[in-house]
């Protein structure tokens, strides 16, 4: 009886409340409080939803007499323009007060924004089968910086801008400053006052770190600096093992969380918002390393954020934690016939390189407004005893001995390189080497796997080294000869059993003879003879490198060992992957990265797929430091086939699935599913030098916490080892595996797309221009060489 | 009034507060359907309403019929629920969302809140319906509260 009274109930309170909800719109005052109305101030942000977007704001200027000449601008062709009017958007339009036209106040001239602006037409819509060639022409950029303390009050419906301060002005015409801007909208070009309006202002990065596992928050701030509206492309890049996990676009003072979707669709519903002129932001992986970030229908003057957040472990190398923010995509080369690469090409040469997604490049001398700022907490668990930049100027401040707080030094802000931050900690011990994780799906952890201590006294066999270098445009300068630098020491310290191969490629290969040479003296001068020669010019076809350095047959005696030394700039990623997994056989692959801003995607994939090790060297650190940590690894041999016991724990889909080698100095992160609770000693066995030994790690599952990075990482890392396979494998049901474990754990991947549409206010006129962002050349790489030649 | 009837009465109430926080509430929110030939953007307003009690936490789950895409997710009126909720993406894969929050902010709504916004984009021609449930609501102390949920048309939404 009881239960019939408690459904009559229910089904009673149901359609009472269905009966309420369907009047709602109708009859919302029925019921306190009503529904949100246009005033809510929490629903709108600050922009009136009627006259948003419609203000003429170059008609306007010429009102008041102020302001900048008003003409067309070409991106292409930077703007002759005089300082630009500033737009106070962003406060609140809410406030009664003066209503006039427009006036001039300490130092500011206002204007209240009137109706009935018309956008004109854009030229290109988003993920409509490639790009376009059509060159955005765009009108008169605005900036936006406001002096609040002097606004006056405006009455609802209003708008004001702000169009030019008082001191920026001589005889009636502005004046831009001196100086380049940086942290601004514009870029200058040498010896010119013409300045390129940016839609990109600042991306900040808030990045804590607790244990070995990193949690980043990524704010890149949009503002359309154009009396127009605009739709604003950026490809960046973000680490390779980035667990993309959120996605929330911030409009005025409303925060829109992004969903994961597939990404047809998801591209499909972005292109619909922005058609129909809603403001919609849609984040989609080129590579997994290679974002692009698309925001739609940007209004003049106005701001949008979006912040991502992602998860990844830290990489230790030889007892040092390194953090690295990737700040820049370098131009890649794409071979002939590719289409679905990474095409390099001048800022604003739209669809000139053939290629699905294009990086558009400022020219030497131009500088980009667009600036970062970067914060890293550290919560290590046991005291830091070392803590560096090799890479940038840093800030640091220790909160406790265990903890630090580093900030990017604000002279260093120009994002033209990686961030790279390493620290070490007192003992030898790994804090939380067992990391778990329990929610309604079950268990989830990370190990990280220590070599053993007595293989660093184990001698290593006989070498055959092949050193393969990237002699291409991009390598030009600096890095390839950090390149030969590192591979003369790797060679001066070859023993006489030994034996060596240099391969150099660009357009081609070649090689410094038919097969490996003994590590003469006599053939060590004639190698370095040969290293000395070696010039950069011409593309990046990197499958013939790899050919060269494994196509041949194999010295039983010796282990081959191939050190790959590259920046990694190419745009065939996935092929070059499967090339060496088809063709490495026993060789060990070791890839160098060199440069400022390498593609850590590939150089780190090639050694996984290698079965070797990867180390980067930067323009600004020696390659001492690189050549050691690579004889550490090749001169003692590595703990190979590996078997895990994983004792009284019932542990599944462990990645990766193929154990790597264990390296001296080398740890290794594994994931994992689990159930049970027992406490436990993991077993990881496998062989040294023809040696079997042992590693025995004491886990303790009861100490699971909420530590929710462990499932994003676990599901990561899975798509991470499905990618790899999908390289040589045609199964075309990897790619719904990898789409399936991105949708049910929300990550990003190359089958899935972040979408974020705020539905609550058309902007007005059509979709407006496509503006990609203009990004500078990586630090110590040629434009010429990479860019305007490619 | 005999101890029985009191116990009675005692019993009734609980069952009718088990009832309420139990259920939690319901609710169907059928949406006016519209012939177009485009798809449309509109959004919804969720609306908790606990009544006396502070609302420090809550999770919903809401499903759509055919016809409606969910394509992002706004916080609140209040500065406690201003972020937008969390959302489980294993859920959306079936055509549900499941939204989820907690808010440590000193000062907590009691009664009827605007907790978040869902733009949702609808199929031309469709008339998609929503639903609500509330899985689950507390305190900030952490006790569990009756909560009702309804779904709201934003008003200013495009005809």
């Amino acid at each position: 009886m009881k239960k019939f009274a408690v459904f009559g109930l229910a089904l009673l309170v149901a359609a009472v409340v269905f009966a309420s909800c369907s009047m709602k719109k109708e009859q919302s005052a029925s019921v306190p409080p009503p529904p949100l109305s246009k005033d809510d101030p929490i629903v709108h942000d600050g922009r009136p939803e009627t006259d948003a977007a419609t203000a003429p704001p170059h008609a306007a200027f010429g009102s008041v007499g102020s302001a900048p000449k008003q003409q067309p601008l070409d991106p292409n062709v930077a703007a002759q323009s005089a300082r630009p009017p500033v737009n106070a958007a962003g406060t609140s339009n809410r406030e009664t007060g003066e209503t006039e036209a427009g006036r001039q106040d300490a130092g500011l001239a206002y204007l209240h924004r009137p109706k009935g602006f018309a956008e004109p037409g854009g030229s290109r819509r988003f993920g409509d089968g490639g790009p376009s060639v059509a060159s955005p022409q765009l009108a008169q950029p605005r900036a936006a910086v406001a002096d609040a303390r002097a606004l006056p009050a405006l009455r609802a419906g209003e708008e004001l801008w702000v169009i030019a301060r008082a001191d920026w002005q001589e005889n009636g015409v502005a004046q831009p400053p001196a100086e380049p801007e940086v942290g601004g909208l514009k870029v200058k070009r040498p010896g010119s006052d013409d300045e390129i309006p940016l839609p990109l202002k600042h991306t900040d990065v808030q990045a804590s770190v607790a244990g070995y596992i990193a949690s980043v928050a990524v704010t890149q701030q949009y503002e359309n600096p154009y009396a127009e509206k605009i739709e604003a492309l950026y490809v960046f890049p973000l680490p390779q093992d980035a667990a993309v996990s959120e996605f929330v676009m911030t409009v005025g003072e409303r925060h829109i969380r992004g969903l994961i979707r597939e990404r047809q669709q998801a591209e499909e519903l972005y292109a619909e918002a922005r058609q129909q002129g809603y403001v919609a932001s849609l984040l989609t992986q080129e590579r997994p390393n290679i974002f692009t970030q698309a925001v739609a229908n940007i209004e003049p003057g106005k701001r949008i954020d979006v912040q991502l957040t992602y998860f990844n472990p830290l990489a230790l190398h030889d007892g040092e934690y390194e953090f690295v923010f990737p700040m820049v995509v370098g131009p890649r080369f794409n071979p002939p016939g590719s289409r679905d690469g990474i095409g390099a090409v001048p800022r604003g040469q739209y669809g000139s390189s053939g290629q699905a997604t294009e990086v558009h490049y400022l020219a030497p001398g131009e500088r980009s407004g667009h600036d970062i700022a970067l914060t890293v907490d550290i919560d290590a668990g046991l005291p830091i005893e070392q803590l560096e930049s090799p890479t940038h100027v840093i800030d640091t401040t220790a909160p406790s001995p265990t903890r630090r707080r580093v900030t990017l030094h604000a002279a260093d802000s120009v994002p033209n390189k990686d961030f790279v931050l390493r620290y070490r900690l007192a003992g030898d011990d790994v804090r939380g080497a067992f990391l778990a994780h329990r929610d309604n799906r079950g268990g989830f952890f990370t190990l990280m796997l220590q070599p053993p201590a007595e293989l660093a006294a184990a001698p290593r066999a006989p070498m055959e080294l092949i050193f393969v270098l990237d002699c291409s445009g991009s390598m030009s300068g600096a890095p390839l000869d950090i390149a030969k630098r590192t591979a003369e020491r790797a060679l001066r310290r070859l023993t006489a059993d030994d034996t060596f191969q240099i391969v150099q490629f660009s357009s081609s290969a070649a090689q410094l003879g038919p097969r490996p040479l003994p590590a003469t003296p006599q053939n060590l001068e004639r190698g370095l003879t040969y290293l000395n020669s070696l010039q950069s010019e011409g593309g990046t076809m990197m499958i013939e490198g790899i050919k060269a350095a494994l196509d041949f047959p194999h010295d039983s005696k010796r282990l081959r060992v191939v050190s790959f030394m590259t920046d990694g700039f190419i745009g065939n990623d996935p092929e070059i992957l499967g090339e060496v997994q088809r063709r490495v056989g026993e060789a060990r692959l070791f890839s160098f990265g060199i440069g400022s801003s390498t593609n850590r995607y590939l150089l780190d994939r090639m050694a996984v797929l290698g079965r070797g090790a990867v180390a980067y060297v930067g323009l600004d650190e020696g390659s001492q430091r690189a050549v050691d940590q690579f004889y550490d690894r090749v001169s003692h041999p590595a703990l190979a086939d590996l078997q895990i016991d994983w004792g009284n724990l019932d542990v599944t889909d462990v990645y990766p699935q193929r154990l790597p080698d264990l390296f001296v100095g080398r740890p290794v992160v594994v994931t994992g599913r689990y159930r049970g609770d027992a406490p436990t000693t993991v077993r990881v066995r496998g062989k040294a030098g023809g040696v079997a030994r042992e590693i025995a790690i004491a886990v303790d599952p009861r100490g699971a916490a909420t530590r929710p990075a462990l499932p994003s990482v676990w599901a990561r890392m899975k798509i991470a080892d499905l990618e790899d396979r999908a390289t040589t494998d045609d199964n075309r049901a990897l790619d719904g595996e990898i789409k399936q474990v991105a949708l049910e754990y929300g990550l990003m991947s190359a089958y899935t797309a972040f979408l974020a549409v705020d539905a609550s206010h058309v902007t007005a006129g059509d979709h407006g221009t496509t503006v990609a962002v203009p990004v500078p050349v990586p630090d110590g790489v040629r434009y010429d060489t990479t860019v305007a030649e490619r | 009034m005999t101890r029985r009837r009191a116990a009675a009465l005692a019993r009734r109430g609980v069952v009718r507060r088990g009832l309420v926080a139990g259920l939690l509430a319901l609710t169907l929110c059928a949406l006016p359907a519209r012939a177009e030939s485009a798809a449309r953007f509109r959004t919804l307003a969720v609306w908790l309403d606990a009544g006396s009690e502070p609302l420090a936490a809550y999770q919903i789950e809401i499903r759509a019929s055919d016809g409606a895409t969910i394509v992002g997710v706004e916080g609140g009126a209040t500065a406690a629920f201003a972020a937008p909720p969390h959302y489980d993406p294993a859920a959306l894969q079936s055509g549900r969302i499941i939204l989820a929050t907690f808010t440590t902010a000193a000062h907590v709504p009691r009664g009827r809140t605007r907790v978040a916004t869902l733009h949702v984009r609808e199929a031309a021609g469709s008339a998609p319906t929503y639903r609500a449930e509330v899985v689950a609501a507390a305190t900030p102390d952490g006790r569990r509260i009756p909560v009702t949920v309804e779904l709201l048309a934003q008003q200013g939404d495009p005809a």
